[in-house]
């Protein structure tokens, strides 16, 4: 039998729209035929700061209307200023209150979880006492998304990123020390990659508790458009029915290559997938 | 004669180190001119307030270090001097007037600026008339502190209102503010086709600022050696002109983050030698 997948797991992004309005990225979404959008809640598109965001009702009301539907939402933290894991008590509290608030504005859009990551600390400091910084930070922020009704989804991330959570057992340890139910896991593809591993171990060690991926092509470096890279494609689709997957497939498309035509870049990366749809 | 003390180091590729260690590190490679960049983890400048700026002096002046220039991170679309968005223009114009507040409590008088975010399926009328009335507005606020903005040029693929030399002027001649003046940025200026004697001549010493660093045929910003500029060249270029600002070391390229003491060690060997000491 073919792998399959459902059109609406398949969840558009907008990081590489960076350089248009987020009307365009709409549009474009729309046009291409997603159902589903993960919104990267970054500068140009969204505002998120330690006081406040975005209206979000206005938001979701205008994103729903085009017929999308929010399944997931990024509290931008890789351009500088927050992060989960700042050394400085002052920036690690604004950076808690920005969480926060990004919780808040991902439950209100709609979304079922909010994509975070381990944060990191200093190349100079112990990593254990950055790994004990990171962990109160996202137990704190596990009980905030428990009372919003959503959950966590922590991704790894590329050893130049951080000393932390860079590999599957990273992510294990992470996520039996925080053991919260409001915690879960969110594959990334290209980490995975980059620590030469397969979406079968990760699925094998963490089943159930994997309620996104960040799926995309990779060489395995780059957040590449499907066909861009070399992960095996058919390979990974019958991973995901292998385990019931039932999350969501969010094209975190980074590579500046397709800033200046994302929706050439959409449409190809679509086309490619539809290839599986039900 | 371009000295040592003109070249100013900068803290952006210690993205993943504290800025006491870069501040160490600076003293070590005898690099006393330090252009401040004021971004997260290093400095905490928003639209509603900023870090204690005796504090971050005292820490540079404790090392016998100078602060020469304040530059705000303006690359991340947090803040954009020409927001299409009412709201996050409004926020961006409080960030870069708190920035100038900044830039003049710690002593300094160059707050370098540029234009970067424009969303390309807007006109570039529309966002040319906010640029000019927003750095209107800022030249306003500069003038009050005693500060002077320092407009930097673009790279291709950087997207924005002023990116290139033609547009700085025009800039120039609609803002017409005395506290207004020109950064030159190389990887900018060569990426456009230009050339410092070419700036040279149209701008003169409204030039107030360098961000003087190796590039290559994209936006990488390295450290000299890395590239393939020719050093020597520019160097004599700046000198025939009679610069006497800052070459700030704008290093941006990730892979100086890994280790960037070893990246500026390398960088300053380069530099020593057109240098008179």
């Amino acid at each position: 039998m073919k792998p399959s997948i459902r059109r609406d797991q398949v969840a558009g992004m907008n990081i590489h729209y960076k350089n248009y309005s987020l009307d365009y990225f709409l549009n474009a979404q729309q046009s291409i035929g997603f159902t589903s959008i993960a919104l990267w809640g970054g500068p140009p598109h969204f505002w998120l700061d330690y006081v406040t965001y975005s209206d979000c009702k206005m938001l979701r009301n205008k994103i729903q209307s085009m017929g999308l539907n929010v399944v997931g939402f990024v509290a931008a933290s890789v351009l500088y200023r927050y992060q989960y894991c700042l050394f400085e008590p002052e920036y690690r509290e604004r950076s808690f209150h920005y969480f926060s608030n990004g919780i808040k504005a991902a439950a209100e859009l709609g979304s079922k979880s909010l994509h975070i990551n381990s944060g990191w600390g200093y190349k100079t400091e112990n990593r254990e006492e950055a790994w004990k910084r990171s962990r109160d930070m996202l137990f704190r922020l596990a009980n905030v998304a428990q009372q919003e009704g959503i959950v966590l989804s922590m991704e790894s991330l590329r050893p130049d990123e951080t000393g932390l959570v860079t590999t599957l057992q990273d992510a294990k340890r992470m996520f039996d020390e925080i053991n919260h139910s409001s915690f879960k896991i969110m594959l990334d593809t290209n980490p995975m990659g980059v620590a030469n591993e397969t979406i079968w171990q990760w699925f094998e060690t963490f089943d159930q508790d994997i309620v996104n991926i960040h799926f995309v092509d990779g060489t395995p470096f780059g957040h590449l458009i499907w066909g861009d890279g070399t992960f095996p494609l058919e390979d990974m689709v019958t991973c995901l029915n292998t385990y019931n997957f039932e999350g969501y497939l969010c094209q975190e498309i980074t590579d500046a290559g397709y800033f200046n035509d994302p929706v050439a870049a959409d449409g190809q990366n679509m086309k490619t997938l539809s290839r599986y749809f039900i | 004669m371009i000295i040592e003390k003109q070249i100013a180091a900068m803290n952006i590729h210690y993205y993943y180190y504290s800025f006491e260690y870069f501040l160490d590190v600076q003293r070590k490679l005898g690099c006393s001119s330090i252009e401040l960049w004021g971004g997260s983890p290093h400095f905490w400048v928003d639209h509603l307030s900023y870090n204690d700026c005796k504090i971050i002096k005292k820490q540079i002046e404790h090392r016998n270090l100078d602060i020469v220039a304040f530059t705000p991170e303006c690359t991340s679309y947090r803040y954009m001097l020409c927001a299409t968005d009412p709201d996050r223009h409004r926020k961006s114009i409080e960030y870069f007037k708190k920035c100038i507040k900044v830039t003049a409590e710690l002593g300094v008088s160059v707050m370098p600026i540029n234009t970067m975010g424009k969303y390309q399926d807007e006109g570039y009328d529309t966002a040319w008339e906010r640029c000019v009335e927003s750095v209107s507005i800022l030249c306003e606020e500069a003038k009050r502190n005693n500060v002077t903005l320092a407009m930097e040029t673009l790279c291709p693929d950087q997207i924005g209102v002023i990116r290139n030399l033609n547009e700085l002027t025009k800039l120039f001649a609609e803002v017409n503010n005395d506290n207004l003046k020109a950064l030159l940025d190389l990887v900018s200026v060569e990426s456009a086709g230009e050339s410092i004697d070419q700036w040279f001549a149209t701008l003169g010493e409204k030039i107030v600022h360098t961000h003087f660093v190796d590039g290559r045929n994209t936006s990488d910003h390295l450290v000299w050696g890395d590239g393939c500029y020719p050093l020597g060249r520019f160097i004599t270029k700046l000198n025939n002109h009679g610069y006497k600002g800052y070459l700030g070391q704008e290093i941006t390229s990730r892979s100086y983050y890994k280790d960037p003491a070893f990246a500026d060690m390398k960088n300053m060997k380069a530099l020593r030698k057109y240098l008179k000491c």
